[in-house]
């Protein structure tokens, strides 16, 4: 009885063999297959028979050469454990995202640094305790624009040119002679505006007479 | 009808899926089946018999390690013949030896007759017993009561589905897939006793 139970078992799993083989089979038989492949390994071998069977009816002919190369694999697989995983697949996907997210906080972080150093004040101090790579003296300006102090040496007094900038703030210091130079101009034009100016579009004869006055 | 063919590709997606989460008897299933095959491939790089199979246990290897890469764009079959081609040109390089001038195309490899291949690398004892074996598998078939021998022939030669084949028979599917199994079966039995006859062939 025992040995008829078992045959019939047999045939069961031989069954799912073949099926798999047709792809007709649920994942769960499969996996149910597989299992009692490990315990019955003369399951293996019917699904190498089955194959050649396979081959010689579809006129790819057949050979013994090579049938051992599964049990070669199978032996290496084992001993060595590996177990295949999607190594690096999700790395792959998020790298040049993470490439250009990298650079883009490079770039900010410049940024920052750069902007810091830029709007730093400018405070006045003695250019002797101001270490600077280059300084060189602000000229006064006028209305017209840069006018140097001419050099004097010898015994006449020279005319020392206030505390020299650091290179750094030079530009800055250019920048509040120009707008206290712009503000007094709009403030002296401003007084100026009256309705019928602007209308008539006499401003400029008008800012001009002030000028000359 | 419906179904059309079943394509190696759609038999191997359990198996592979199986493989890919580290399923070792999912993979030597799939070995077991394509060893030949990939033989075949490597054996028109590699002509010395033992290189050749050596190079295909190390394609098998790559492949397992290399399966968390494949996504199934292309059939498996496929997947495994291009790593194996690749692993027979490395090995030629490594060897120092010639690569052939004439590359072989991966779609021609999978039709060609693998077995012209492999008779190369037999013994003349093995040159025999598959000639054996192939008459056997024959007469077995041609023994086959119709029924059966039709449903076999229609799924092994022809690659119909289970539902084709039960549209061409008129019968249920059930009934085809009966068909089948006794048909395999049957065939199984003749070669099992000249295989295991032969077995020193096969090891």
């Amino acid at each position: 009885m025992t040995n008829r139970q078992d045959a019939m078992k047999n045939a069961e799993y031989e069954v799912l063999l073949s099926r798999l083989m047709d792809g007709d089979l649920d994942e769960f038989s499969t996996q149910r297959l597989l299992k009692q492949i490990e315990v019955q390994p003369s399951l293996r071998t019917t699904w190498q028979r089955y194959h050649i069977s396979r081959q010689a009816i579809s006129g790819s002919g057949v050979s013994f050469a090579g049938l051992s190369i599964a049990d070669r694999v199978r032996e290496e697989l084992e001993q060595h454990g590996s177990v295949p995983v999607r190594r690096g697949f999700w790395l792959q996907q998020i790298r040049p995202f993470a490439v250009a997210a990298s650079v883009a906080c490079f770039g900010v972080l410049v940024g920052i640094q750069w902007q810091q150093q830029t709007v730093q004040p400018v405070t006045s101090v003695a250019a002797s305790a101001v270490p600077t790579v280059r300084s060189m003296p602000v000229m006064p300006i006028d209305a017209a624009g840069l006018q140097a102090i001419p050099a004097s040496f010898g015994q006449s007094q020279v005319l020392r040119s206030p505390a020299p900038v650091p290179i750094e703030g030079l530009y800055q210091e250019l920048a509040r002679q120009r707008l206290e130079l712009y503000s007094g101009h709009h403030a002296a034009a401003g007084a100026l505006h009256t309705p019928a100016t602007l209308m008539t579009g006499t401003l400029a004869k008008a800012e001009a007479e002030a000028v000359k006055r | 009808m419906s179904g059309g063919s079943v394509t190696d590709e759609e038999a191997d997606r359990l198996l592979v899926e199986r493989a890919q989460k580290g399923d070792l008897r999912a993979f030597d299933l799939l070995v077991l089946k394509y060893q030949h095959r990939v033989l075949s491939v490597i054996r028109r790089f590699v002509k010395d018999a033992d290189e050749a199979q050596d190079v295909a246990q190390e394609s098998f290897i790559k492949a397992f390690n290399a399966l968390g890469q494949f996504r199934g764009d292309s059939a498996f079959y496929t997947w495994i013949f291009r790593i194996a081609t690749n692993t027979a040109k490395n090995h030629l390089v490594a060897r120092a030896r010639r690569t052939p001038v004439v590359d072989i195309d991966i779609d021609d490899a999978v039709l060609q007759d693998e077995g012209e291949q492999l008779r190369d690398l037999e013994t003349p004892e093995e040159a025999i017993a598959t000639q054996e074996l192939e008459q056997v598998i024959t007469r077995a078939v041609a023994s086959l009561p119709d029924e059966l021998r039709t449903a076999l022939c229609l799924r092994e030669f022809d690659g119909l589905s289970y539902e084709d084949i039960a549209a061409i028979m008129d019968c249920p599917i059930g009934t085809v897939r009966s068909r089948i199994f006794r048909g395999r079966e049957t065939v199984d039995r003749e070669v099992a006793a000249v295989m295991n006859g032969e077995t020193s062939f096969a090891q």
